[in-house]
């Protein structure tokens, strides 16, 4: 089944927009006072996804691999500063560390997917090397988030316990293992419940776009089951790493606790 | 006479913010003797006694450790040598047993071997009144105080530290604490340092009293507290 896509006019999806000033009068009405944000939220949907469609047009004809990888180099960069905003530790600097497990994590397991799952020739083939890429950083960078914010209300909530142990002999790993553990699961919970709950719930976006586009669902399922696992995969990878390093890092080498 | 055991010469502290905490402090502690710190809330007996463990580190000066300075020892051993004990008796989940062997499990403490007759032989001295597998959940403030100290004890440190160990014990079972350390130490078991803002009761033939005030540590002939 491969049908014709059809091509939205640009005259229909301003049209779209109906439902924003429905949902501003809403606002108005019951004095939600979102009508600023309404405003410029859409401002900005239309003019980032302008920019995306634009940028990624340029990147998908160039083909060139020092070019996509600027981009996904610029798209980790961006999650990094986003992590950095939702975690509000102050004392220890995290952002470094955790942007170089990100770019570490991220790059291995785009290559790997690229070179040995889908099997794109050449590897750094945009079309695929960008989204899927994108995909990966967007929900990682969600569970290292949480993640890093756990562990450091951890430290924080378990400090006696903590000071305790590294009293009695631990090591700062000894003394936070269930700390660790704690932080990395509550960073996989989203993404399992994902696993659970995907075809039944919801249909994925990215099965939705496939399918949009014209392509038969039964290969847009193959690419969505590698996607639902790979995205497990790569939020225990990256932030189990991430966690790794922040854990070093909220210790003096002389097992103090820095909070 | 007993050779020293920790030399402090000179030493001052700050806060990270600048705030001075100690200066110029110099004391020979020997050992097995009992060295009691007192002084008001405030005046840094917690933050004095966490620079033996390497809680924190001296701004200036040195302390020397087996003449050595502690500087140059490594974290585990220094951890497993001189155990600090905090005031506040943390208990993790579990029975009174789990929280008698769990420091056993540390790698620095791994040469150890946790002993179930040692744990209640102290359970007995300290008439706790409670089996190895009572829940520690249940036990009250005192029992966990008693727990925490006799945790440390069965580690069998060289140096304890210890902050404030019988705040929350009645005079009986503080009595029993203070005759117990009172024996440990002229047994020459251990070197204790023992921080304190209330009156105490130890023979003053094993006992130096200090008095911390104003970042300064000075030398006293006796110790009746500082109204508990």
């Amino acid at each position: 089944m491969q049908s014709e896509i059809i091509n939205i006019s640009w005259l229909n999806v301003t049209i779209t927009t109906l439902l924003i000033i429905a949902t501003g009068l809403c606002s108005l009405y019951l004095k939600l006072k979102l009508e600023k944000d309404l405003l410029i939220g859409t401002i900005r949907t239309f003019l980032q996804l302008l920019l995306l469609g634009y940028v990624l047009n340029a990147v998908f004809s160039l083909r060139n691999p020092l070019i996509v990888f600027l981009l996904f180099s610029f798209m980790i960069f961006f999650a990094a500063r986003i992590i950095s905003g939702r975690v509000s530790e102050k004392r220890i600097p995290y952002f470094a560390p955790v942007l170089a497990s990100m770019f570490l994590s991220y790059i291995v397991i785009n290559l790997f997917v690229m070179t040995v799952i889908i099997q794109v020739k050449p590897w750094y083939q945009p079309v695929y090397f960008i989204p899927i890429g994108g995909m990966i950083i967007g929900n990682s960078m969600n569970a290292i988030a949480i993640s890093i914010n756990t562990w450091f209300n951890g430290l924080r909530k378990e400090y006696d316990r903590i000071e305790l142990f590294l009293a009695l002999g631990a090591s700062p790993s000894e003394s936070t293992k269930e700390n660790f553990k704690g932080a990395v699961k509550s960073g996989m919970i989203p993404s399992i419940n994902a696993l659970m709950s995907v075809g039944i719930v919801s249909i994925p976006g990215m099965m939705t776009g496939q399918m949009l586009a014209g392509i038969d669902p039964l290969i847009a399922i193959k690419y969505q089951i590698v996607i639902m696992l790979l995205l497990v995969g790569s939020t225990a990878l990256s932030s189990i790493f991430a966690l790794h390093i922040v854990r070093k890092i909220s210790f003096t080498p002389n097992y103090q606790l820095k909070i | 006479m007993s050779s020293s055991l920790l030399k402090i010469q000179n030493i001052s502290f700050s806060y990270p913010d600048g705030k001075p905490v100690f200066e110029r402090i110099d004391l020979d502690i020997k050992e097995g003797t009992l060295s009691i710190i007192s002084g008001e809330s405030g005046t840094g007996k917690s933050t004095f006694l966490k620079l033996f463990n390497r809680f924190h580190d001296l701004t200036n000066g040195k302390i020397l450790f087996h003449e050595r300075e502690l500087r140059e020892y490594q974290i585990s051993e220094i951890r497993r040598s001189i155990l600090y004990l905090p005031q506040l008796p943390h208990m993790i989940e579990g029975c009174v047993e789990d929280n008698l062997s769990f420091p056993f499990t540390f790698q620095a403490q791994k040469d150890k071997k946790y002993s179930p007759v040692k744990a209640r032989e102290w359970l007995d001295y300290f008439q706790l009144g409670v089996s190895l597998s009572h829940e520690a959940s249940k036990l009250s403030v005192g029992q966990r105080q008693r727990i925490a100290l006799i945790r440390a004890l069965l580690l069998e440190p060289e140096v304890l530290l210890l902050d404030e160990p019988c705040s929350a014990l009645d005079s009986r079972n503080r009595r029993l604490i203070e005759q117990k350390i009172e024996s440990l130490v002229k047994s020459g078991a251990v070197t204790v340092i023992m921080a304190t803002h209330g009156a105490v009761n130890f023979s003053e033939s094993v006992c130096a009293f200090f008095q911390l005030e104003d970042g300064q540590l000075k030398a006293m002939q006796s110790h009746s507290g500082q109204g508990a």
